[in-house]
């Protein structure tokens, strides 16, 4: 499933809406949007808010687009992570990397 | 693909009575006051399996009884709540009841949910919080215990590349392991990921490090990860208290040098394995056929055949040992509920038993361990009961207050000896010559030995013990256990030493299904001797003497009683040329005989094949195999033969209750009322098979029937009626046949004298048998509807009968409708 992709005109950001699942069979599309994404260089949104599938490939590519977006030094943030984004990224190490904020362990 | 519910049950039965088994050992050997966390795990493990398994099988009585198990030993594990000796006892008794659930699900019957849930109730009720008053003493207890000791592991996880691209995700086996045990640390390790604008997303780069806290055995990491992650990609590292204070270098255990402790097993159905054996079965027979069909040739060239026959000749020895190795089985699972049962007979009647088991690792038949067990387990309940003193008498006498009894199994040659060892007063020989003679069974100025006197303990009623418990002592036991070992072709021996002790000596073939053997001739029949069983083959010549009506070889400057195998199996009196016989002594149960036949043959090993697939146990048969010229040759029983020799001639009732004979008159009432056929409401129409027996025509249901064959000679089998003229080998099967005429008192025209066979299946006590049945000739095929069948006349003076279901009026013809599935119903 493609992401989809918003320019908002207004304050010069990019929103990444992600679809529900990122995995290994959407993961080459994906990467291929996020690139564009990169090449505008103006300030990131990524909306996690409907992501519910998410395996290793799909971790990998995430955390791979944050250091790039760390690397080429472009702000960026999440908005709304889904529950499942985000006890993924606490259980398997990834928070730091996706710089989503921490659960509360129950 | 659909899931086979039947297969998959079968194979959840096996693995949980394994399980069973395992958790019993841990139960056996736990020590309340000293908890081992390995057991403890262990049986959560088993519990948390089980529970897993009944709930595939909706069995939620037992789900919910499994839960309670698991919370009540996470917490002991935990070490908020302890163990206690009655929790011990209940978890054995909860064994107990999955069992019996195993066997009503494994032979579909009402499940018995009171059981289990009367057992959960009793151990809810054991975990009232009377003592958790001690919890804080006890946790003290478990964390000093566990302070010096392992903490958890640190895992290093590195995938291969390929992983995404094997459909594979680490994910899943994270998850898993998060269940069980607590993540201290995680970290993802990215450095290998490449620039995003050249990443293959399909590749993996990354792997993690993760630090985790649990009683968790490398087994079990590696069960959950290496479903996933080869071996070879994880390194564990122990975490342990000890050495994090000490700051020592921590020992790394990569895992590919963990040896798994679990074989490289694969569950393989008996089904399957009797298939190739039958296969193996049938190889050998041929090559015995083609070796004797080359006799036969005179060819200028016939040692061309050599090369090739020996080639054949190996590959047959190694797919018979081959196909022997895959259903062997270590003792073990056997004798693997034995520990269990020691402890609880002993802790009921008092006495104290150290039991030890040697060689559970000796392979043996599958088919075997499940026909010996009983017996073994009879002959340990005595040991306790009658061979080990009570600890106030054992220290009275200077003895250790703790008896010791010993399992200890070995193989020698073709055979598994097993020895019963126990450190009792053992067996008084002059109790069991006292015994002997008041019961008649020896004369006072019989000189026997210890072993030849020991030996009658294995006689029905026959007991010395003074006292008679719910375990033993009635003297019915060990004759059951001599018979059953003997019908497995085995033998049992006894030797003991008064005041120290007595052994119970077992020796069993390795395996059912193939034995060396010794073939003879007897008249114009061949029969085979287990090799077992002989110790010397010789001429009779001048060593005969008669005494009293009975004949005696002299051997060794002893005088041991001939059976005459003629008169034995052909009722012949051959006494007048008995000089002229070949004696076999063998070893019996009651000392050595010897049996006369008339002739040697070969010695080979033989597929054995039961007579009791289609028919019934002969008496002195152990069972058949299939010739190289395709007869039949009869395993003789020699413990049996001993025993009938001297018995009249009677026809056993086991033979006679397969092929009843049911005479009525139709005069009494109750036939008058059953003058008219019984149909089911099912069978609206019929396909007949006619055939003559005699000057009458009769006929059977198709249904019933399985092929047509042109009749053999059969071979006679003893102590049958006259109308079963023996067995035949069809197609690898032996079956019994009956002859018809015979059976209805037929006449027997000349010409039509060696018949047809009619090869029927009918159903005895719920079993399939195939059974050949001799009629004059085939005359034709009909089909009619229930309504042409008519009732039998009442005048009608027919003394059988009951085998009929009514008569057919075909073309002026009278066909009389035979029930032949009434052939074989049991006599009541």
């Amino acid at each position: 499933m493609d992401l989809n992709m918003e320019l908002e005109q207004a304050s010069e950001k990019i929103v990444i809406h992600c679809e529900k699942k990122i995995d290994k069979d959407t993961v080459i599309d994906q990467q291929r949007l996020l690139f564009q994404a990169l090449q505008y260089k103006k300030p990131i949104i990524i909306v996690g808010s409907a992501l519910i599938t998410l395996d290793t490939a799909g971790l990998q590519l995430l955390i791979n687009f944050c250091k790039a977006l760390t690397a080429l030094e472009i702000p960026w943030k999440w908005e709304n992570a889904s529950t499942v984004l985000q006890e993924y990224a606490g259980l398997f190490g990834a928070e730091t990397l996706l710089q989503l904020p921490k659960l509360e362990k129950p | 693909m659909p899931i086979d519910f039947d297969q998959l049950l079968l194979t959840l039965v096996d693995e949980t009575q394994e399980n069973l088994a395992d958790m019993d050992v841990a139960l056996l050997t736990i020590d309340p006051d000293k908890p081992d966390i390995e057991k403890i795990n262990q049986i959560f493990r088993i519990a948390h399996t089980i529970k897993g398994n009944s709930a595939l099988f909706k069995l939620s009585s037992l789900k919910e009884l499994m839960h309670t198990i698991e919370t009540f030993l996470d917490e002991v594990r935990k070490g908020t709540k302890i163990i206690e000796k009655k929790q011990i006892e209940l978890l054995l008794k909860i064994s107990d009841g999955i069992r019996v659930i195993l066997t009503q699900l494994q032979n579909k019957k009402t499940l018995n949910e009171t059981l289990i849930s009367d057992l959960k109730s009793s151990f809810e009720k054991s975990l009232q919080p009377s003592f958790e008053t001690n919890l804080p003493s006890i946790k003290q207890k478990m964390e000093k215990r566990i302070q010096h000791s392992f903490l958890g592991w640190h895992i290093s996880i590195r995938p291969k590349q390929n992983l995404f691209r094997n459909n594979l995700d680490i994910i899943p086996a994270l998850k898993m392991l998060a269940e069980e045990v607590e993540f201290q640390n995680i970290d993802i390790i990215d450095r290998d990921l490449p620039p995003f604008e050249t990443f293959d997303p399909l590749i993996c780069y990354i792997g993690w490090e993760i630090d985790i806290i649990g009683d968790i055995t490398k087994r079990r990491l590696l069960d959950i990860l290496t479903w996933i992650i080869d071996e070879k990609d994880l390194v564990l590292t122990k975490i342990t208290k000890e050495e994090i204070t000490s700051a020592t270098k921590p020992e790394i255990v990569a895992a590919q040098d963990i040896k798994r402790e679990t074989p490289n097993t694969v569950r393989i159905s008996t089904q399957k394995i009797d298939s190739l054996m039958n296969s193996v079965g049938e190889l050998i027979i041929i090559e015995s056929m083609l070796k004797q069909a080359i006799q036969k040739i005179d060819l200028k060239n016939i040692r061309v055949l050599d090369e090739p026959l020996n080639l054949l000749d190996s590959q047959f020895r190694y797919l018979q040992e081959t196909v022997l190795r895959i259903r062997m089985v270590p003792i073990a699972f056997a004798i693997n509920r034995f520990p269990r049962m020691v402890f609880e007979i002993s802790n009921q009647i008092g006495k104290q038993v150290d039991f030890v088991i040697q060689g559970d690792q000796t392979e043996i038949d599958k088919n075997l361990i499940e026909k010996m067990t009983d017996p073994l387990l009879h002959i340990i309940r005595n040991a306790i009961d009658h061979g080990i003193e009570s600890p106030e008498i054992r220290e009275k006498i200077g003895k250790n207050k703790t008896g010791s009894l010993q399992f200890v199994a070995y193989q020698e040659k073709n055979n598994i000896i097993i020895e019963i060892k126990d450190d009792g007063p053992g067996i008084d020989p002059k109790k069991i010559k006292a015994k002997a003679i008041e019961k008649g069974l020896l004369d006072q100025n019989n000189h026997m030995t210890n072993e030849e006197l020991y030996q009658f303990i294995f006689k029905p009623g026959f007991s010395t013990a003074e006292t008679v418990t719910e375990y033993s002592g009635r003297g019915v036991g060990l004759d059951v256990v001599e018979k059953n070992i003997r019908s497995l072709g085995g033998t049992v021996q006894v030797h003991s030493i008064l005041g120290k002790g007595t052994t119970f000596t077992l020796k069993l073939p390795l395996t059912l299904a193939i034995m060396e053997s010794q073939l003879i001739r007897v008249q114009d029949q061949t029969f085979i001797i287990p090799l077992l069983n002989i110790i010397e083959m010789t001429t009779a010549s001048d060593n005969i003497s008669f005494e009293n009506g009975k004949s005696y070889y002299l051997y060794k400057d002893q005088k041991i009683p001939i059976i005459s195998l003629e008169k034995a199996l052909h009722k012949i009196d051959e006494s007048q040329n008995l000089k002229e016989k070949i004696i076999i002594l063998v070893q019996t149960n009651y000392g050595i005989q010897a049996l006369s036949c008339d002739e040697l043959l070969i010695q080979q090993s033989i597929v054995i094949k039961t007579l009791e697939d289609n028919f019934c146990k002969i008496p002195g048969i152990i069972g058949a195999t299939i010739l190289g010229d395709g007869k039949i040759g009869l395993i003789l029983d020699v413990n049996e033969l001993v025993e009938i020799y001297h018995q009249p001639d009677i026809c056993p009732a086991e033979v006679l209750q397969f092929f009843s004979r049911k005479f009525a008159f139709p005069h009494s009432e109750g036939e008058a009322k059953e003058s008219y056929p019984k149909f089911s409401s099912e069978e609206i129409s019929y396909e007949l098979l006619c055939f003559a027996l005699g000057n009458n025509e009769y006929a059977i249901n198709m249904h019933d029937v399985q092929e047509i064959n042109l009749s053999k000679d059969a071979t006679k089998l003893p102590f049958t009626p006259p109308y079963l003229t023996g067995v035949i080998n069809l197609r690898g099967s032996i079956i019994p046949v009956v002859d018809l005429r015979l059976f209805f008192n037929v006449k027997i025209p000349k010409s039509r004298e060696r018949g047809i066979f009619i090869i029927t299946k009918l159903e005895y006590k719920e079993k399939r048998k195939i059974i050949a049945l001799v009629v004059d000739a085939i005359t034709d095929t009909q089909s009619i509807n229930r309504l042409d069948i008519c009732p039998i006349p009442k005048a009608a003076q027919l003394l059988l009968r009951h085998y009929i279901q009514g008569l057919v009026y075909i073309n002026e013809r009278i066909i009389t409708l035979l029930k032949v599935q009434r052939l074989v119903e049991s006599a009541k």
